[in-house]
């Protein structure tokens, strides 16, 4: 229940991609080309996974019980960059863009560890962000079929797709919305 | 077609700066520093790595040193302004990544251009570097206060205890159509707007600007 519940919090109504802004602006340039992009996407699936099971480990067994658990992220760098230079080793995906995926893949884990309250959950959340990554780049491929590349009418179909979504936003519709 | 490309993956990284940020002039404040801060240490640890001659390993240090800079600056962010902090507790690292895609891009940028032109100083190379975050920060900080602005009806500042508000609109009975600038919806349309509308001024100053010369010939 919470995998389903977690799935479609992160993949739709508060997408990672459009709400959180992970990978918005590498979804728009993606979606250009986007099957060069899937044969490297298993190499960060993989990647992402295992960073965040790994930063989470050391972040419960270590960091909390030395009092820095601020220092988090910078473990999670440490450990991404790691892990992605040994995977592309073994597996021997070659991305022309390699290290702009970063950014996606360092918030994913990032994101995941923020809002988790176990290992399970952590690693869950991190591919469900890179899953609404995909989901964005399909959607995004789509427009640009319909507007011909042109990316202002992509982006503002976008901004009218985020608007749709978010009807349910009640303070929208709420008087003295200003404050007194 | 190179500096256009530039153009465009750079604002395409503000925009995702600006859109996780919450709608409050306040928040743009602390972003322009923290970004103003991290793309000055960026140019100046690229020197540093290129005399000790570990330009293979300039990507990882990049990423290492923002994002530790980035840890350094939340607690000083939470000595400051513990509930600033607290908003911005997952936020914060969003301008890291921003300014390492940055600055991969300046990279790049630069091996193109002929070497005639480029100094390899560290002068030279801060000051393009801080040239194009301060175009950004204008553009950043203009946003955040429109949406402060129409959306909340208040300019706001960071405080010890969160934000100081400048009331704006003191009129309650207003339309609520403001709400839609506050939301994040509302930040993509502005930031559109604006981006558009420097892309259509760049654009005709070029044409103008070889105009111009053509006249001159």
């Amino acid at each position: 229940m919470m995998m389903i519940s977690n799935f479609f919090y992160y993949v739709f109504f508060a997408s990672a991609v459009f709400i959180y802004g992970i990978g918005v602006n590498r979804s728009l340039t993606i979606s250009e080309h986007p099957r060069k992009f899937f044969k490297g996407c298993i190499k960060l699936i993989i990647s992402v996974s295992a960073s965040t099971a790994l930063t989470y480990l050391v972040l419960s067994k270590i960091l909390m019980r030395a009092s820095l658990t601020e220092v988090y992220p910078f473990v999670a760098v440490l450990i991404f960059s790691s892990i992605s230079i040994f995977i592309e080793s073994v597996v021997r995906i070659t991305s022309k863009n390699s290290m702009s995926e970063y950014a996606v893949a360092v918030l994913s884990v990032l994101l995941g560890i923020n809002e988790s309250i176990s290992i399970f959950e952590s690693v869950i959340i991190s591919l469900f962000c890179i899953l609404s990554f995909f989901v964005a780049i399909i959607v995004m491929n789509f427009l640009r079929k319909k507007f011909n590349n042109s990316t202002r009418s992509i982006a503002a179909s976008i901004a009218i797709i985020l608007i749709i979504a978010l009807f349910w936003n009640v303070s929208w519709f709420a008087q003295g919305v200003y404050q007194r | 077609m190179k500096e256009k490309n530039f153009l465009y993956e750079f604002l395409l990284a503000s925009f995702a700066m600006i859109v996780p940020f919450p709608g409050r002039f306040a928040y743009g404040i602390i972003l322009v520093i923290v970004l103003a801060f991290e793309m000055l240490s960026i140019s100046l640890f690229k020197q540093l790595v290129k005399k000790l001659s570990l330009d293979n390993m300039l990507s990882i240090l990049t990423a290492v040193l923002l994002i530790s800079e980035s840890i350094i600056f939340k607690q000083f962010l939470i000595m400051y302004s513990p509930i600033l902090a607290l908003t911005l507790s997952f936020d914060i690292y969003f301008p890291a990544v921003s300014a390492f895609i940055i600055s991969r891009l300046t990279a790049d940028d630069s091996k193109s251009m002929n070497v005639e032109f480029i100094s390899d100083t560290i002068v030279t190379e801060t000051k393009l570097n801080m040239e194009k975050t301060l175009r950004f920060s204008i553009l950043a900080l203009f946003i955040f206060a429109f949406r402060d602005i129409f959306g909340y009806g208040t300019l706001t500042l960071p405080a010890r205890k969160g934000l100081a508000s400048l009331m704006i609109f003191h009129d309650t009975e207003k339309s609520a159509i403001g709400a839609l600038f506050a939301s994040i919806p509302g930040a993509i349309l502005i930031l559109l707007a604006c981006l558009f509308f420097i892309m259509y001024i760049e654009k005709n100053l070029k044409v103008a600007g070889g105009i111009a010369n053509d006249d001159d010939k």
